[in-house]
């Protein structure tokens, strides 16, 4: 997507997690913003994007949480978000949504087409690399699935990496296994999914690295949640923590 | 032999995470099989817009599929070959066990099938007395083990070399060795007599070809061969969708299916076979008998939703890759079909009621589409699994989705809808939640449903201030 | 109505056509007289010698992995030395008196096994007859035959280079199980016999008007080097079922050139 002008204004979809969990995040996106120059509007009406009632087969629910994001930033000149999984709820199952009603369906596919999560929005639309951050330390990064198989993201989180100073990248092994959240698969099959984060945490310690990082806060919290359960001092940052500090 | 069924699927898996046997040998054969496929697939001269190729090939199969279906059958009679419409399992066994009986077939050599385990073969033809041998060296491991198959592809993999030692030390008087090699050969040794002796092979059948009159038979071993070479009637099962409309397809669907499952160019034995032997040939069975099963495929056919779901070759690949079945094994899954495929079309066959646990305990990370060699987009059809149990579906056998869940997911939807709402139930989930932290600022314990969650993993709790509070300040 | 009938009905409807259009659509799905595999078969047929010697390259180096050994010979007599001494230096698996089976075949019968083989005190079966094999117990000797012998002899119609797979379609006087039965089956052609792939393969099978084998017959089998098993903890393992060692000797005076 080419945009229109070199500094567009972007509005912010912070995501329910990062609202409530995280607020941090937000403001490294911020700083970043701040950083680039970019103007910032973040609606203070927007909730959630729908996805967890759509995982869980609650197609009516999603869809009315659908069409308020769609009526709250369909005026956006672009949409950034620091979850990949919302951005690619939006990109690609918004129009699908919507099959059954052409005109909220092109509304979708028009607000989907200008939805990004933040490192390919950096990476692929504005084709930044060099925030000028510094952090020192050994940094491990996880490929949350829907980013990663949905919206074809591994590559830019690992340029931006490299450009921070101070910061050295170690690959885990297999970085693109599932983590073992899976929105509500973690609370109605919670022993799967604890021997599914345990072997990512171990994959992740394995690899001596001081953090941990990734593109989605619920595959996040889930991995620091097995790694406080066992005392590890690794530590875990959203990815725009890391390219906002310094 | 032990019957987990698919509503056991909680239990089952429960006991398989704590089986540390299994889960080395899942992480194992996952790490070997599933990197093996991906790579195997870039090697293809045409790369991997080939999973395209094959994805608009069975397209076009299962799109025609009454043509294909027609013209296959001609063409097997022409061949001298007998084919048998069987609508249900039961059917297709009644079949089965009518030409056993008119051939007075006391002993069966079979071939790995998957379409034989779904309709209950083995109990039925041993209940008339006969004996059945499975001759695919893990379905015969298994078989001696009194446990059903837990892969599509390698049916014991679930099962060490030790294990399985012990099993043919007892089972077949050999001293005890954990040695592959040696165990092959005692098996070899043993299936030999059994291949040469038998009345009737049962086969499957991978890819039948309509436009010539063959099924196809696919083996590394080559006891699909001998099951269907020497004894005296063959018997090939095929679910319906398994046909394919030209001979130059197999190009494509054999090139896929060996790298899919196994991370070969090509498999060792692949047999086309149209009918029984000539008059004039030395040798091959004196009766061909196809047996064509429809067992809820129909149904599934009319449903553009599911419909996807035929285009599959039975290859594995998506077993190789799950998470999710990397951690629990195909016991779990309660049925001859398990894994990323199982899940979607075990609840079709058996119910979505029934079979909910295979496709709501999957995390839906994309891995088996990726995978596929047929580009299958599975994580769609567990979506629409999940829809239909919510909203109900008679015709899947869906009664709707269960009241707690429901009321949960409206009062979430009024919150959603109504940001002041939801901004004042963070809050009071942010005061309440201060008693449940800890001094390290981590929760330990929660109360149901998250009680699960915090029983192996800490949870941070939230802000203090959300995002949009402060962001309202600034304003 | 027939269950056939039944059947088919219910597939047709599943997919949403009026009932009583399948002979319409079937006609139009496969049209009569019309070439569906767009490669030129005469192209095929019409490789250099060069060209098929790096046909041969590929198939020794496709071999490999597989554990297929390609032997490349300079003629009929050199391969039957060599076989004869091949056959000499194994055992039987299953202990007992040596005994090799044989397709009827010009290539094997050029080779003149019999005189070779009798000297090592090695008997030699190829006395499959080519007409109607009524008798029960002619069919069952020759069962016995194949059952005990601990090598078996055939040719190909093809070879495919970029698998290394052989092509044999059951004929008269080639029995299925000489490929299957023995522990060491051996495999002789020519260097013509070797094409591509299987897209070559099946563009031979099925519109070669040339070709006089044209067809698949009732029953045509593609080996791919030895038998071979990984069931037991992934652990490759050669001799599952099928033959334990595959040679193939190829016949190709051009090599030597």
């Amino acid at each position: 997507m080419k945009m229109k002008t070199k500094f567009p204004k972007v509005t912010l979809f912070v995501q329910c997690l990062v609202n409530g969990l995280s607020p941090e995040i937000g403001d490294a996106m911020l700083k970043i913003f701040q950083k680039l120059n970019l103007p910032v509007d973040c609606p203070l009406d927007q909730t959630c994007c729908g996805q967890p009632a759509f995982n869980s087969g609650y197609r009516k629910q999603a869809r009315a949480a659908a069409e308020r994001f769609i009526r709250i930033f369909e005026g956006a000149e672009v949409i950034v978000s620091p979850s990949g999984s919302c951005a690619h709820m939006i990109r690609r199952y918004y129009p699908v949504l919507f099959d059954e009603a052409p005109r909220w369906r092109a509304r979708a596919e028009a607000v989907a087409a200008k939805t990004f999560e933040l490192t390919q929005f950096l990476v692929d639309v504005l084709g930044v690399e060099d925030l000028g951050a510094r952090f020192n330390g050994r940094i491990t990064v996880h490929d949350s699935c829907q980013a990663l198989r949905g919206l074809g993201i591994r590559e830019q989180p690992r340029r931006l990496i490299a450009h921070v100073a101070g910061a050295e990248l170690a690959e885990m092994r297999d970085p693109d296994r599932c983590c073992g959240f899976g929105g509500s698969f973690a609370v109605k099959y919670p022993e799967i999914s604890a021997a599914m984060v345990d072997d990512k945490v171990r994959t992740i310690m394995a690899t001596d690295a001081d953090v941990v990082t990734g593109v989605d806060l619920s595959c996040l919290t889930n991995i620091q949640g097995r790694l406080s359960r066992l005392k590890s001092t690794v530590r875990v940052m959203h990815i725009a923590e890391l390219l906002a500090s310094g | 032999m032990n019957t987990i069924r698919p509503e056991d699927y909680t239990s089952a898996a429960r006991k398989a995470l704590k089986d540390r046997v299994l889960q080395k040998a899942l992480a194992d054969f996952q790490d070997r099989l599933g990197k093996g496929t991906a790579r195997a697939y870039r090697e293809l001269p045409e790369g991997l817009g080939l999973r395209q190729t094959a994805h608009d090939i069975r397209m076009q199969a299962v799109e025609n599929l009454d043509i294909l279906l027609e013209t296959l059958v001609e063409n097997i009679r022409e061949n001298g070959g007998r084919v048998i419409f069987a609508k249900d399992a039961h059917a297709a066994v009644t079949a089965c066990i009518d030409i056993a009986r008119r051939h007075e077939v006391k002993q069966v050599v079979k071939g790995k099938s998957m379409v034989t385990e779904e309709i209950g073969l083995n109990p039925a033809l041993e209940a008339e007395g006969i004996e059945v041998t499975e001759t695919d060296l893990g379905e015969y491991i298994v078989q001696l083990a009194g446990e059903s198959p837990s892969h599509i592809i390698a049916p014991a993999i679930h099962k060490t070399r030790e294990q399985v030692g012990r099993l043919f030390a007892e089972k077949l008087g050999i001293p005890y060795t954990s040695d592959p090699p040696t165990l092959t050969r005692a098996a070899r040794k043993a299936l030999r007599q059994k291949f040469l002796t038998a009345d009737m092979g049962v086969s499957g059948c991978n890819m039948a070809c309509a436009e010539t009159g063959h099924i196809t038979t696919v083996s590394n071993e080559g006891n699909i061969r001998m099951a269907t070479t020497l004894p005296r009637v063959h018997v090939a099962f095929m679910g319906m969708e398994r046909v394919t409309a030209r001979l130059e397809d197999h190009d494509v669907l054999f090139r896929l299916l060996a790298r899919g499952a196994a991370a070969q160019h090509m498999a060792g034995y692949v047999s086309y076979i149209g009918g029984p032997r000539a008059k004039d040939q030395v040798d091959g069975p004196d009766a061909f008998y196809l047996i064509i099963i429809d067992n809820g495929r129909s149904k599934i056919l009319a449903d553009p939703e599911f419909r996807e779901i035929l285009y599959c070759i039975r290859c594995a690949a998506c077993l190789n890759v799950c998470p999710v079945y990397g951690k629990i094994g195909g016991h779990s899954y309660g049925s001859a079909y398990s894994g990323p495929v199982g899940a979607v079309v075990t609840p079709l066959l058996v119910g979505i009621d029934r079979a909910k646990d295979l496709f709501l305990g999957e995390t839906l990370c994309g891995a088996c589409k990726d995978a596929c060699p047929v580009d299958i987009d599975l994580p769609r059809m567990l979506l629409a699994l999940r829809a239909r149990l919510v909203t109900g579906d008679p015709t899947w056998q869906s009664s709707g989705g269960r009241l707690g869940e429901k009321v949960f997911y409206s009062a979430w939807s009024a919150a959603i809808r109504n940001h002041r709402l939801y901004e004042g139930i963070q809050r009071t989930v942010g005061l309440t939640q201060k008693t449940l932290t800890g001094t390290d600022g981590m929760i330990h314990s929660l109360p149901y449903p998250l009680k699960g969650w915090t029983r192996s993993r800490d949870l941070k709790p939230l802000a203090s201030k959300s995002f949009l509070s402060r962001w309202k300040e600034i304003q | 109505m027939t269950t056939q009938d039944a059947f088919i009905a219910r597939v047709t409807a599943a997919l949403g056509h009026p009932s009583q259009s399948l002979p319409r659509r079937q006609a139009l799905f496969y049209p009569t007289g019309r070439d569906t595999t767009g490669k030129n078969p005469s192209r095929i047929r019409a490789r250099t010698p060069v060209d098929r010697l790096e046909l041969l390259n590929q198939l020794v180096k496709q071999g490999k992995p597989l554990n297929l050994r390609v032997i490349t010979i300079k003629d009929t007599s050199a391969a039957a030395a060599a076989i004869a001494e091949l056959v000499d230096e194994k055992s039987p698996e299953w202990g007992g008196p040596k005994s090799v089976v044989a397709w009827q075949h010009p290539l094997i019968d050029a080779l003149d096994m019999a005189p070779l083989l009798a000297a090592r005190q090695v008997t030699y079966f190829t006395d499959v007859p080519t007409t109607e094999v009524a008798e029960t117990k002619e069919r069952a000797t020759i069962r016995r035959q194949l059952a005990t012998a601990f090598v078996g002899i055939t040719s190909a119609d093809y070879c495919l280079a970029e698998t290394a797979t052989l092509v044999l379609k059951t004929r008269p006087a080639r029995a299925r199980a000489v490929s299957l039965l023995p522990t060491i089956h051996i495999a002789v052609i020519e260097l013509r016999q070797i094409i591509g792939n299987l897209a070559e393969l099946f563009v031979r099978l099925k519109s070669d008007k040339k070709e006089p084998l044209s067809g698949l017959g009732n029953c045509l089998t593609l080996i791919t080097g030895p038998s071979k098993t990984a069931d037991i903890e992934l652990t490759m393992v050669h001799g599952a079922h099928g033959p334990r060692e595959l040679h193939l000797y190829v016949i190709a005076p051009e090599a030597f050139e």
